[in-house]
């Protein structure tokens, strides 16, 4: 995180500098897809196979500005609103984690050890504000590096459990078998998420480009003290699309 | 351009996630089997999590060296060892420990003479440290056997509370002789009940075993019926008291049409057991070809008053015993008690209690 406000600091430097020269300033429109995952760092012991990952379709919208301070550097910012996520279906043995479900007294949950197989769906939806500093050569590349801070708009975590048992509390608690259960931990979605980000866009004519940026959250997913998985997720993301620059 | 993103992307995801790593050790301990000689077993062992319950015969074996063996959670190990022999004038203790060694569950096996009670006091109880809900046991010359059983272990897991008072199936200082009695009601299973279809759990409780882990998916198998009996039944007597909960409601907590009001049900069967049938289950308890008498209350309404109420049920025969059959414990027997009727199928009324005290089966 340091790292990251040295980052910020560095580009608000720059940006005034650039104001002062009164460089060329640009705008951009763009559209595009993210692939990834909310994704533990290493996947846990617990986790024996994943049957079957569907990125879904996550699109993004994002207008964009960049200012040119030199020959070859620049930055760049916007606004952008975007959708993570992705749908996995993994086999797990001794997964310790909570199924819960609203009810009349509050919320109930049973938590244990599950072995069978979880399915987790994973839709969140961000406004996010990039910072990047670009890199601008002779050719049709330009190379972008900086942060991201994402706001939560909305959000879904949910899933089932099935074809397998739950030990209730401990690996020895008594042993239940479970055809399917379900959990959200939808409220348990952090409202801020933040990352680094690289990525380059490729100019296709004096306006279209196309562009590749890969976002890495540097802060969990889930709230601190969230304990009904014992991982930690992250957001890691590639995304893929086509913009349009005003010149 | 595309594809070299793709896959520095690709590089980067498994970079940090890794790759699946090697399975861990197993946590779980359990006794999976216990085996003893066949001509020493009345009856196939019953296994809970906590608890491994054996009929034998007492005449063929030494009950101060027995030696069972057991298949235990791959990996993990028992002690004292299996194959050892051990003293079961007493139950015997087994500790297993997982194969990562990190856990360890303690086992109360017990081998039981081949002398069925005839009568219930419910004077006895003790708490099943699982779940922390109450169990009878009765004392035959001594012996400590728990040969009765309830659903509770499966409303511990989606119980809103884990006190003893809360579950389906207690004891009560009410009682119509002695001390305590049987104290069976019908409980909402809150949320996660309602989710599973199961959004009651009437109080229940019989001779046999309970099958903890098939509560969600298979409730009629769960319950498994039946103790080794060598005596021929004629009646079934006792005393109960019984208030309705009001209004049936269905699988889905809604009232059931046309409206009923809730009913117990006590009742008593004996059935001819087999090597590939030693036991009967809610789903066949009271129509399997083996049953061979049945003893059961013609009514299961609310008993007048606040008193107790005396039943005596006679049992009424589809097929003669065989003696020699029953001198050998080739018959089981299942008393079932539950404050709905209905409840096996989760239809019941919340509130439903029935008291049960002073159970006899009287006997030729």
């Amino acid at each position: 995180m340091k790292r990251l406000h040295l980052l910020i600091l560095f580009l608000a430097f720059a940006l005034e500098t650039t104001a002062q020269t009164g460089k060329k300033v640009s705008l951009n429109v763009r559209a595009g897809v993210s692939i990834g995952a909310a994704t533990p760092v290493g996947i846990p012991v617990s986790v024996r196979k994943i049957e079957s990952y569907n990125p879904g379709f996550q699109p993004t919208v994002e207008a964009g500005l960049g200012y040119r301070f030199s020959a070859k550097f620049g930055l760049a910012t916007g606004l952008r609103f975007e959708q993570k996520g992705m749908t996995t279906d993994a086999r797990v043995k001794a997964y310790y984690t909570t199924f819960n479900e609203a009810g009349s007294n509050g919320n109930e949950s049973v938590t244990g050890y599950f072995t069978g197989r979880v399915k987790t769906k994973i839709k969140n939806s961000y406004l996010t504000l990039p910072l990047h500093l670009t890199y601008h050569n002779n050719s049709s590349f330009t190379f972008k590096a900086g942060g991201f801070v994402s706001l939560l708009l909305d959000n879904r975590f949910s899933g089932d459990a099935r074809e397998g048992y739950i030990r209730n509390q401990t690996p020895v608690g008594e042993r239940e078998d479970i055809d399917a259960a379900s959990y959200d931990f939808s409220d348990n979605v952090r409202r801020v998420n933040a990352g680094i980000e690289v990525g380059t866009d490729y100019r296709l004519s004096s306006n279209f480009f196309i562009s590749a940026n890969l976002n890495y959250a540097l802060t969990p997913l889930m709230e601190p003290g969230f304990r009904s998985i014992d991982f930690g997720l992250h957001n890691i993301y590639l995304n893929l699309g086509i913009g349009y620059r005003f010149h | 351009m595309r594809r070299t993103v793709l896959l520095v992307f690709l590089g980067t995801l498994l970079t940090v996630t890794g790759c699946i790593k090697p399975e861990a050790e197993n946590m779980e301990a359990d006794i999976l089997v216990m085996t003893l000689p066949d001509s020493v077993l009345i009856s196939p062992p019953s296994i809970t999590n906590t608890s491994v319950t054996a009929f034998v015969n007492f005449e063929k074996l030494n009950i101060k060296a027995v030696t069972p063996q057991f298949t235990l959670t791959e990996g993990a190990s028992i002690q004292p060892a299996s194959g050892t022999p051990q003293d079961f004038s007493k139950p015997v203790t087994y500790t297993v420990t997982s194969e990562d060694g990190h856990w360890k569950k303690e086992y109360r096996v017990s081998l039981l003479r081949n002398v069925a009670p005839d009568n219930f006091m419910f004077e006895n109880w003790v708490i099943n440290p699982d779940g922390n809900y109450y169990i009878p046991y009765e004392l035959v010359e001594s012996e400590h056997q728990n040969i009765w059983a309830s659903g509770n272990s499966g409303f511990s897991l989606i119980a809103p509370e884990k006190r003893p008072e809360a579950y389906p199936t207690q004891r009560t200082a009410d009682a119509a002789q002695g001390q305590y009695a049987a104290y069976l009601e019908t409980k909402s299973t809150g949320a996660l009940g309602a989710i599973v279809g199961m959004p009651i759990a009437a109080g229940n409780l019989f001779l046999g075993s309970f099958d903890g882990a098939k509560a969600l998916t298979a409730p009629l198998e769960a319950t498994i019926f039946g103790i080794p009996f060598n005596k021929k039944p004629l009646r079934l007597t006792g005393s109960y008291k019984y208030v309705s909960g009001g209004p049936v409601t269905d699988k889905t907590g809604k009232p059931v049409i046309p409206a009923q009001q809730d009913l117990c049900d006590i009742y008593a069967v004996l059935f001819k057991a087999s090597t590939e049938k030693p036991f009967l289950n809610g789903s066949n308890v009271l129509t399997d070809p083996s049953v061979v008498a049945i003893a059961q209350l013609p009514s299961g309404v609310a008993t007048s008053g606040s008193g107790y109420q005396a039943f005596d049920l006679t049992f009424n025969y589809k097929s003669a015993v065989n003696e020699a059959d029953l001198s050998a414990f080739a018959y089981k027997i299942a008393i079932v008690f539950s404050s709905s009727k209905n409840g096996a199928a989760f239809e019941g009324a919340v509130g439903s209690k029935l008291y049960i005290d002073n159970v006899k089966i009287v006997t030729q």
